[in-house]
């Protein structure tokens, strides 16, 4: 027996009890290998330190936390109990209360997204949808980049109401009743002629529409309404002026409306502006205006300062007494769209679908300019 | 009290643990919490996760009692279980993570205490007794370091004076795998000591 065998047979064996021919050969061996004898020594003085290996006392309240264990419904028993007595679910009270939190937080978003709208009325947060006769706060619009690459139009439904269907881009129809006298019941009757519009209503303006070659006599209702801001300046009756700078403050696109431009807007035209005789112009739109305002032109400014595009500005709607505007814009500037369409009109304006909206980038908005 | 009398006892208390005696185990924790421990602290090297696995064996066997056979003792059925709750517990991702940080604790220095030593006897009347007690840290410390399997059948054999046959039961392995890693453990548990 070599030592290799003798080492092999120590660790395999060092603590049984060997057949006798084994033990005389390994005891000859250890005799006269010191190596291999104090290999032995070691390990068994290691087994009886093993052996010897005091009894750690549990530490005290072994059973009383033992206790409090058991006490404790086990994993799998509070699974099985959620799955049949739901009702005594116990949450920790953090989890709780965040849950709590969280559920009261959806039901303000919800609620808050869907206040109605009442024209003519103070909104009730920053947030709502109702129009203000002011937008107070310049959007900020996209980079022009991204308006750049907006996707091209796709296919409008025109029955699409608001919220309802829920198409792949939302359509947000808008339908401002203008705040001016509409046309007349025939607009293509001959009896309405431009003067005579100007003459029945001394506000009036007119135009040729363009492409169609029809009149359209709007009388300005702010005049007889609550008057306008800047309307102090004017003489008794007369029409509240279209801002001029709303027409003339192009913005390029993906650049927002500064708060200047909006408050100059708001403000109306200067005071040597305003005293010149007021005459029919030209508009782009179709529609009749007064001095070259044109509402369709004023929409297609606010559009492109809201970082949008028109997609068709001023067609006429078969059947509809009005004029269409199409135009996508940022979901982030369609608020300041709203308050600016305020302006012209009244209207009711929907909101963006609360659950699709924070996922879409653009909204398509349908303006419909319907007479009073 | 040998072998067959307390595994006599121990039958007569969960007899009458399962008439509905719960007094009759907390004799059985009694009984046995030590040994359980000092298994768990033995397998695990740490104070804190022995006391955990310690408790979480009662627990366990609490709710399993009712499926007990009386063909084996239960000291061996309390065994498996603490064993494998140990096992689990090495398994465990937060034990290894806890387990190698604390290797890295060590590695930097800690003035050359082991953070699993035993706290130091405040009056050794013996130079025996100090050696005797340094043979065991030391001891102890190699098989920390030992791989988790071969530290479980070293304790049980030589540490918990099981018989193979016990072992066998308790690890689930069969004899010659037992025999083999037996001897393995024990080479290492030498390497680990010349090291040292």
């Amino acid at each position: 027996m070599d030592c290799t065998d003798v080492r092999r047979r120590m660790y395999e064996q060092g603590d049984d009890p060997m057949d006798r021919r084994l033990r005389e050969e390994m005891e000859t061996h250890l005799s006269r290998c010191a190596p291999c004898a104090r290999e032995w020594e070691d390990l068994r003085k290691n087994f009886e330190t093993l052996g010897s290996l005091p009894t750690i006392p549990a530490p005290p309240g072994f059973l009383r936390a033992v206790r409090e264990q058991i006490g404790k419904p086990s994993r799998a028993g509070r699974v099985k109990e959620w799955w049949t007595k739901p009702w005594k679910i116990g949450m920790p009270r953090e989890l709780a209360g965040l849950v709590a939190a969280s559920l009261l937080v959806v039901l303000l978003y919800h609620g808050y997204q869907r206040i109605p709208a009442v024209p003519g009325k103070p909104e009730v947060g920053a947030g709502s949808l109702a129009p203000s006769p002011v937008p107070l706060q310049a959007p900020t619009a996209p980079p022009p980049s991204s308006v750049l690459s907006l996707p091209e139009k796709k296919e409008l439904p025109g029955d699409v109401q608001g919220m309802k269907g829920a198409p792949e881009t939302e359509v947000l129809r808008l339908n401002v009743v203008l705040r001016v006298a509409g046309p007349s019941k025939k607009p293509d009757s001959p009896a309405l002629a431009p003067a005579e519009a100007v003459g029945r209503a001394d506000l009036a303006g007119e135009a040729p529409a363009s492409g169609s070659g029809k009149t359209f006599a709007f009388r300005e209702k702010a005049a007889r309404k609550a008057p306008a801001p800047g309307a102090s300046r004017q003489r008794p009756g007369a029409p509240t002026p279209v801002p001029e700078a709303a027409l003339e403050a192009k913005s390029a696109p993906g650049k927002g409306p500064s708060k200047d431009r909006i408050e100059d807007a708001v403000a109306g035209p200067p005071a040597e502006a305003q005293s010149g005789p007021s005459e029919p112009g030209p508009n782009r739109a179709g529609l009749p205006s007064r001095d070259g305002e044109d509402p369709a032109a004023r929409i297609e400014e606010w559009v492109l300062d809201a970082g949008g595009r028109v997609i068709e500005a001023g067609s006429r709607e078969s059947g509809k007494n009005g004029r269409i505007i199409r135009a996508e814009v940022p979901v982030e500037n369609y608020l300041f769209l709203v308050n600016n369409l305020s302006r012209l009109g009244d209207l009711d304006p929907p909101p963006v679908h609360p659950a699709r909206g924070k996922d879409r980038e653009t909204v398509l908005v349908v303006i419909q300019l319907l007479f009073p | 009290m040998d072998g067959s009398m307390q595994q006599e006892k121990d039958a007569d208390l969960i007899r009458a643990f399962l008439g509905g005696d719960e007094a009759a185990f907390d004799a059985l924790v009694l009984a046995y919490q030590d040994r359980v421990y000092t298994l768990c602290r033995r397998l695990l090297g740490d104070r804190e996760e022995a006391r955990d696995s310690a408790q979480e064996t009662f627990v366990k066997v609490y709710r399993a009692l009712g499926g007990f056979r009386f063909d084996a003792a239960f000291s061996t059925w309390l065994y498996t279980i603490a064993v494998n709750t140990c096992k689990n517990k090495l398994k465990s991702h937060e034990y290894r993570w806890w387990k190698r940080r604390l290797r890295l604790d060590w590695d930097s220095g800690s003035g050359g205490e082991s953070p699993h030593r035993e706290p130091r006897d405040p009056a050794p009347s013996a130079l025996a007794r100090l050696i005797q007690r340094g043979d065991e840290m030391r001891v102890q410390k190699a098989m920390d370091r030992l791989p988790a399997e071969s530290r479980a059948v070293l304790v049980l054999r030589h540490a918990e004076g099981l018989s193979y046959e016990d072992i066998v039961r308790i690890t689930g392995l069969n004899l010659g795998t037992v025999k083999s890693r037996l001897a393995r453990a024990r080479q290492q548990l030498q390497e680990k000591l010349k090291e040292s």
